[in-house]
């Protein structure tokens, strides 16, 4: 029985279109093909191309707001990258090294600045990446990608589950800091943002928590595992065009990663680029 | 017969009372049927029993038969949507989608369910931007869009404003005419349950004959003809404590608030009613300083205590905070300690002290906790966690918190929401004690009877502009 009774589409309802964007499958094969070349090419080329492809698409981008997208990364990349520098950078415990500067034990090296170097740029290649990828899409996008790459559902389900975290957990934060400064907190202040970190870290998990379990009680209660998920979440684009760019790029990551394996891909490295060497 | 409940029991796992005892219920196909009980009379329990939620969480004594699908509305504001979703569209379309309908039903079966609610033209939006009461109608959009045989809708009409209540109930009266069944249930009798084919009374897990009074079985009634004549206390005749001049508020291109001008005196509630997403909430966070960088809000807000004159407006969010306490909506959103009495205890910064005084400091902090928590009736639950309370304790508690700041004047944002009787009593005990003070009082609602036999003055929100 099917109480409700929807009325006929109306001409404004098929105004209704999927954005102009790629199959969240096939953003997913571009996403680990690109993250598969950036660890399996040693060359800080690569690395260096994606970030530069990603910056691209992110202000290309209309579902995606630049601002973010850069917050996101340089919290995250910024630490890092002062980390390598002062622990390959200034402290490369190697012996036969070309020193470009030295004050007490710490030197600064062309081996040591070509391994942070190299190793910071993959970390900011895949942050970035995973930040695009992350930040444009929610869980039932996610959820439709995975299921359209034949996971299985629960696995789908526990994925796309994960990804909708992020958001969570920024909107939370978000109001327990709008709740501390009407309370005469001045959380504008990272000093101050500091101290109130334990009190909020422990009340966010256990809100986090019980959101998870709400969240999933709606969905079963929407018919989540109630037969097998064979209707996408969302309308997609996709085609075969699409179909056909999911099996080539796999194909032709494989291909790149060989030739550099065997030597046939000539590409810089990070000490060549640096030192010149 | 759509479902029929027969003597049946349940008691949790690790507890030694049945939450529900002897039930026996029919929900036959085409009518609604609504159960009222006091918080804690187990109306929740039934609706989640019924819906299949409680199979491995207790024992179940009788028997429940279901013919057809069973879709439930939870009682959590702030638990209402799934979290998959950013966008209404998908969010209403998620249960079809979900059973298998094709991408088409599904759409058409959201649209012609958002239509039916009046809320078509949030389509486009995103579920982050939406009113308390819009994620209610989304919510409700969502369940009702598959078609089930039985909605099972717990406090459904908290939220909502009276307008909106009595669609939902035209839609709900649609649904069943249709063979459809709905079992409403909550603590509050409203324009919903009114529209009810039979009423059952739920008191400490047992149903009741429907001929008990109001009084007795502690539900409130907040229909506005429910209201008793000449209860309404005389506006104060004093200077005003909080004048706001020419509020505006913008989001992009969007004007939120227009020309708002109110005058609030020592001892006054004033309540600010409106459609929901008409802009309630928006005016205090502005009054507080809490909206978001990318909103524009102008105008003055002064406060005058003790001959003094503060310019509100000048100064920011947590400098406002000892002239402005706000509760926001979502209590569960705003505590995040242990147990209530540290909520209270770490709630707002120590006031400067030197180091040696820290001890004499912190001591006079618990005094005034334990003085808080009388005064809202929650020394009884200190100890407890938050989130372990029902959603007006949380709320209470959150209300608590404010009262540590000192500040004359209260912001409560949805204050009323899922309380039954004792709730209410509990939180016109609060604010009376606030206006007694000489601080005043705030406070956006959809309760109608409420704002008319306890507020001095009522502004009502209609196109941004405030009409007293």
């Amino acid at each position: 029985m099917s109480p409700v009774r929807p009325e006929p589409a109306t001409p404004e309802d098929d105004i209704i279109r999927p954005a102009r964007r790629l199959h969240p499958a096939t953003e997913l094969v571009i996403l680990l093909c690109g993250l598969l070349l950036v660890f399996g090419v040693p060359s800080p080329i690569v690395p260096t191309l994606i970030i530069v492809g990603t910056i691209g698409t992110v202000l290309s981008s209309s579902k995606m707001s630049l601002r973010s997208w850069s917050l996101t990364v340089g919290l995250l990349c910024l630490p890092t990258l002062l980390v390598l520098v002062v622990v390959q950078g200034l402290f490369y415990p190697g012996t036969e090294v070309h020193v470009l500067w030295q004050a007490g034990p710490a030197h600064l090296s062309v081996e040591g600045l070509s391994i942070a170097v190299q190793i910071w740029l993959r970390v900011a290649a895949l942050i970035g990446l995973c930040a695009l990828f992350g930040l444009g899409s929610d869980s039932a996008r996610l959820f439709d990608g995975l299921r359209r790459l034949r996971l299985p559902a629960g696995l789908a389900y526990v994925c796309a589950s994960a990804i909708g975290l992020i958001p969570l957990i920024g909107a939370r934060t978000r109001h327990i800091i709008d709740a501390r400064k009407a309370r005469g907190w001045a959380a504008d202040s990272w000093t101050v943002r500091i101290r109130l970190l334990p009190g909020i870290v422990v009340g966010l998990v256990t809100a986090v928590l019980l959101t998870v379990e709400q969240r999933h009680e709606v969905l079963e209660q929407s018919g989540l595992d109630t037969r097998p998920t064979t209707v996408a979440l969302q309308d997609h684009r996709d085609g075969p065009g699409q179909s056909l760019l999911r099996i080539l790029t796999p194909l032709a990551t494989l291909g790149l990663i060989i030739a550099s394996v065997a030597g046939l891909l000539p590409l810089p490295g990070a000490s060549q680029l640096i030192g010149g060497a | 017969m759509t479902a029929r409940i027969t003597d049946a029991g349940f008691t949790f796992l690790g507890e030694a009372d049945p939450a529900l005892t002897g039930i026996s219920l029919e929900l036959s196909g085409g009518a609604m049927t609504a159960v009222l009980g006091p918080i804690g009379s187990g109306t929740s329990t039934l609706c989640r029993l019924l819906a299949g939620e409680l199979a491995a969480r207790g024992t179940l004594s009788g028997t429940i038969d279901c013919a057809g699908t069973v879709a439930l509305l939870g009682d959590d504001p702030e638990a209402q949507l799934s979290g998959m979703t950013s966008h209404v569209s998908d969010e209403t379309q998620l249960a079809c989608r979900l059973r298998g309908y094709a991408p088409a039903d599904a759409r058409a079966r959201a649209l012609h369910m958002q239509r039916q609610l009046g809320i078509d033209e949030l389509w486009d939006r995103r579920v982050d931007t939406l009113s308390g009461g819009q994620r209610q109608l989304v919510a409700l959009a969502r369940i009702l869009a598959p078609g089930p045989d039985l909605v099972v809708l717990d406090q459904p009409a908290q939220s909502l404003d009276p307008t909106m209540r009595a669609r939902l109930s035209t839609v709900l009266k649609e649904f069943c005419a249709h063979g459809g069944s709905a079992l409403i249930t909550g603590h509050q009798i409203d324009e919903l349950t009114r529209d009810c084919r039979a009423v059952h009374h739920l008191d400490s897990g047992q149903l009741r004959p429907a001929t008990a009074s109001k009084q007795s079985i502690g539900v409130w009634d907040t229909r506005p003809d429910a209201a008793e004549p000449g209860r309404k206390a005389p506006t104060p005749r004093r200077d005003p404590l909080l004048t706001v001049r020419d509020l505006r508020v913008e989001r992009g291109r969007t004007r939120i608030l227009d020309s708002v001008d109110l005058d609030l005196r020592p001892g006054e509630l004033v309540t600010v009613t409106g459609a929901n997403g008409a802009g309630k909430s928006t005016l205090l966070k502005a009054l507080v300083g809490l909206l978001e960088r990318t909103a524009t809000v102008t105008g003055t807000i002064t406060l005058s205590r003790l001959g003094e004159v503060t310019h509100v407006d000048a100064l920011p969010a947590h400098e406002r905070s000892t002239h402005l306490g706000w509760v926001g909506q979502d209590p569960g959103l705003q505590l995040c300690a242990a147990t209530v009495a540290d909520e209270l205890l770490h709630s707002a910064p120590l006031p400067a002290h030197r180091r040696r005084d820290r001890t004499e400091v912190r001591r006079r902090r618990r005094s005034v906790v334990d003085s808080v928590l009388t005064d809202v009736e929650l020394s009884s639950v200190a100890e407890e966690h938050p989130f372990d309370l029902d959603v007006p304790r949380r709320k209470d508690v959150v209300i608590a918190s404010a009262l540590m700041t000192g500040a004359p004047v209260l912001l409560l944002d949805e204050p009323t929401i899922g309380r039954d009787l004792a709730g209410m009593n509990r939180l016109n005990a609060i604010i009376g004690r606030v206006l007694g003070r000489g601080g005043a009082v705030v406070a956006t609602t959809h309760d109608q009877r409420w704002a008319g036999e306890s507020a001095h003055r009522n502004l009502r929100l209609a196109n941004g502009r405030a009409q007293a």
